[in-house]
């Protein structure tokens, strides 16, 4: 007998794919049921090994494996299989790129550092609120897109999402592609992570599909922003594990039910700054109308669509560095200060319509002040800009075109005014409210910080007499 | 200022060259328009608290008690080396895991010439590092079926919103006291019931019969260790099995308590 511990170095394994290749595994990234998945001596290349016991399951699970490599899933950040791994074990060979570390991690930074005398600190140094907003954005789009191609992406959690460790970006990639379905395969899945899978999962009656994505997205989403489960309330923490396990089968109201305060949580960071009203309408068609009908919840596009929306409507607090929500108000949520109000200025988006257009196929009767009233129409969209530049396009943020969307100008808050930059070919203008003057704006041009005096001012992106959009803010 | 700044400021514009008007106007926008206040909530400022005030959900424990034999008969053929170091492969890994759901916590009941807890129950992260095992006397096994209900049964040490926990025993041979009364006791405890009760009989000598009882799973007949890698591999299985508990789960794989063969075990992966 020998203690395994004081042998010399043992050599890494090796393992061979389809073709030949051999890969050595050099560590391990993730363990879960199903499988554990190894770095490799190639940068960038990953192996994931099944475990799967018998060889009939070896069998079953190659074949899902084989399935999955004629899904379409090229052009998305999802980690897929590229070959076959036959020796020893069944397993697949992905891509992944460097320097990307599981959602959990942020969480843990997150809830580790509110549970110590940190506070918010490990929320803040993680990207705060806007990077959470962007990335969720970035998930949800891809999700969306994977939806779009009728298929589900079946185990959706924090730790199967990677996000990169720096902060300046917020894309995201999925990995453990393995339970991709095509939704006609519905009910032949069960696969769930705890916390995360949806009641009808969790009861049995159905397998992975979009409903279930959406519902694993949301639970997610609430997660990341207010760091708790929106189905875990005061009487689930303190109560047994049974009562959880009710809860996450749904047979409890959700935390923020507008009604039913049976379940109601005192905990986690308030969703009034984590949430802006249209995320809380959602969470709560999700969660509550959506909790047993899955039909009623929202699908990943509007999710992505209000997530992207939300991270135009950010600023960036001077004292503590946190990113909020923006208010009238202009004071941080997350530690009182007082925003100088110079520092950010709110768009809000309308639609032009030219009276000759509205008038066309009008009868005469129709009175000239209605027709000049009905040109300008409110979108409900805004962009909060402060330090970074934005892009305003033919499309606002929070549509699901905007990134395919022509450019019409930049705009940039500086310390010595409001720069306005039309991209090639635009024609753009800006009307001043007080006295209805017009200029063109041709090139990059500025309104100057000593001007500033809370006019509103309207800043056309299109010929004057043709419909366009027009942008408004105060200056 | 020179006229080149001076033409980039498009108010200046608005103050001396009226000639840059275009020829067509739009018409003029609503006066006064309401500020977009829909998207805010207005009672944040209300519910607004300093930093410190937000409160976060303290993970829901859950526990893993091990009984091990120290028994003089473990300190043969590398066991004891063997299980100390299975121990604390087991608790750093346990250490690792996201501690979002679940708080891993490890306790430790030994039971050579006397039973103690040696290490006693708390959160496999905070563990900083426990006395190895020295192998030495009797085997009280009943003694510590004691220990082990009464920290079962103690809802400060264990409260009733812990998940259900883990036990395990290990044993090379027969207890030397009196067991059978606190050995029912214990598996007769409302708490050790709903348990995961795991066993392992090391070397022939075992009492695989009270082991068989002990262990509770049906499809995990208690495992046969007959080296001291065989005590890693279970260690490793169990490990496994507490940690997927809050991964990802899939019915088609069975994710009952599986101790790998040997010489198939492309999972038990040793990194350099």
């Amino acid at each position: 007998m020998s203690t395994t511990t004081a042998e010399a170095p043992k050599k890494n394994r090796t393992v061979l794919d389809q073709h030949g290749q051999s890969y050595e595994l050099t560590g391990r990234i993730g363990e879960g049921g199903q499988g554990i998945v190894c770095t490799t001596n190639y940068p960038n290349v990953l192996v994931k090994v099944a475990r799967a016991t018998t060889e009939e399951k070896r069998a079953s699970w190659t074949n899902k494996i084989r399935a999955l490599m004629r899904q379409p899933l090229e052009g998305l950040p999802i980690a897929h299989p590229l070959a076959l791994i036959t020796q020893p074990q069944p397993g697949y060979v992905m891509e992944l790129m460097d320097g990307l570390a599981p959602m959990t991690e942020l969480m843990q930074v997150a809830t580790d550092s509110l549970m110590s005398d940190d506070g918010l600190s490990g929320y803040v140094k993680t990207g705060g609120l806007l990077r959470r907003l962007k990335m969720l954005a970035r998930l949800a789009r891809v999700l969306a897109q994977l939806h779009g191609r009728g298929l589900a992406y079946g185990d959706l959690s924090p730790a199967n999402v990677f996000a990169s460790q720096s902060l300046e970006y917020a894309e995201v990639w999925l990995i453990d592609a393995d339970n991709v379905a095509s939704q006609s395969r519905d009910g032949q899945q069960g696969v769930f992570t705890p916390d995360y899978g949806a009641p009808e999962i969790l009861r049995g009656e159905t397998g992975i599909n979009t409903l279930t994505d959406s519902w694993s997205f949301a639970v997610m989403a609430y997660r990341i922003l207010t760091l708790v489960h929106p189905l875990k309330g005061d009487v689930v923490l303190e109560g047994a594990p049974e009562r959880e396990e009710a809860a996450l089968r749904g047979e409890l109201p959700w935390v923020d039910h507008p009604v039913d305060r049976s379940n109601a949580l005192s905990i986690g960071l308030p969703r009034e700054i984590t949430l802006n009203a249209p995320l809380r309408a959602l969470f709560e068609r999700c969660f509550n109308a959506g909790l047993n009908s899955p039909g009623e919840r929202p699908s990943l596009s509007e999710w992505a669509d209000a997530f992207e929306a939300a991270t135009g409507h950010c600023d960036q607090c001077e004292s503590c560095g946190s990113t909020f929500f923006y208010t009238p108000k202009q004071t941080c949520p997350f530690c009182d200060h007082a925003q100088d109000k110079s520092r950010t200025i709110l768009l809000q988006e309308y639609r032009y319509m030219p009276p000759d257009l509205l008038r066309e196929g009008l009868t005469e009767d129709v009175p000239e002040s209605l027709i000049r009233k009905e040109c300008w129409t409110r979108t409900g969209k805004a962009l909060v800009l402060s330090v970074s530049p934005a892009e305003l396009k033919t499309l606002p943020l929070g549509t699901s075109l905007y990134a395919d969307a022509s450019p019409l100008c930049t705009v940039q808050l500086a310390k010595d005014g409001l720069w306005i930059e039309p991209s090639a070919g635009a024609r753009i203008s800006l009307q001043r409210a007080s006295d209805d003057k017009v200029v063109a704006v041709a090139r990059r041009q500025r309104l100057k910080s000593e001007s500033r005096s809370g006019v509103s001012f309207w800043l056309h992106l299109g010929a004057v007499e043709e419909e366009h959009v027009v942008w408004r803010f105060n200056w | 200022m020179g006229f080149a700044k001076y033409q980039e400021d498009i108010v200046s514009r608005y103050v001396g060259d009226f000639a840059m008007r275009p020829t067509q106007s739009p018409v003029s926008p609503p006066k006064a328009p309401t500020p977009n206040t829909k998207n805010q909530s207005d009672q944040r400022t209300k519910k607004m608290s300093s930093l410190k005030k937000f409160a976060v959900a303290t993970p829901r424990p859950l526990p893993v008690i091990v009984l091990a034999d120290a028994s003089g008969s473990m300190g043969e053929n590398g066991k004891i080396e063997a299980l100390n170091a299975a121990m604390k492969d087991m608790v750093s890994t346990f250490a690792k895991e996201s501690r979002l759901r679940a708080e891993i916590q490890v306790g430790l009941i030994t039971f050579g010439g006397k039973a103690q807890m040696h290490l006693p129950l708390a959160a496999a992260h905070s563990v900083a590092g426990f006395a190895e095992l020295k192998a030495e006397g009797v085997t009280p096994m009943g003694a510590a079926f004691d220990l082990a209900r009464q920290l079962l049964e103690d809802k400060d040490r264990i409260p009733s919103r812990a998940y259900r926990p883990v036990l395990i025993l290990l044993s090379d041979g027969q207890p030397t006291d009196d067991w059978e009364v606190p050995f029912k006791a214990l598996c007769d405890s409302e708490r050790a019931q709903k348990a995961t009760r795991l066993a392992m009989a090391i070397g022939p000598d075992a009492d695989e019969a009270m082991l068989r009882d002990f262990a509770n799973d049906a499809e995990a007949p208690i495992f046969k260790a007959h080296n001291a890698r065989d005590i890693h591999r279970f260690f490793r299985a169990v490990t496994m099995s507490v940690t997927t508990r809050t991964a990802s789960q899939n019915p088609d794989l069975s994710t009952t308590f599986v101790v790998p063969p040997p010489d198939d075990d492309a999972l038990d992966l040793d990194f350099q």
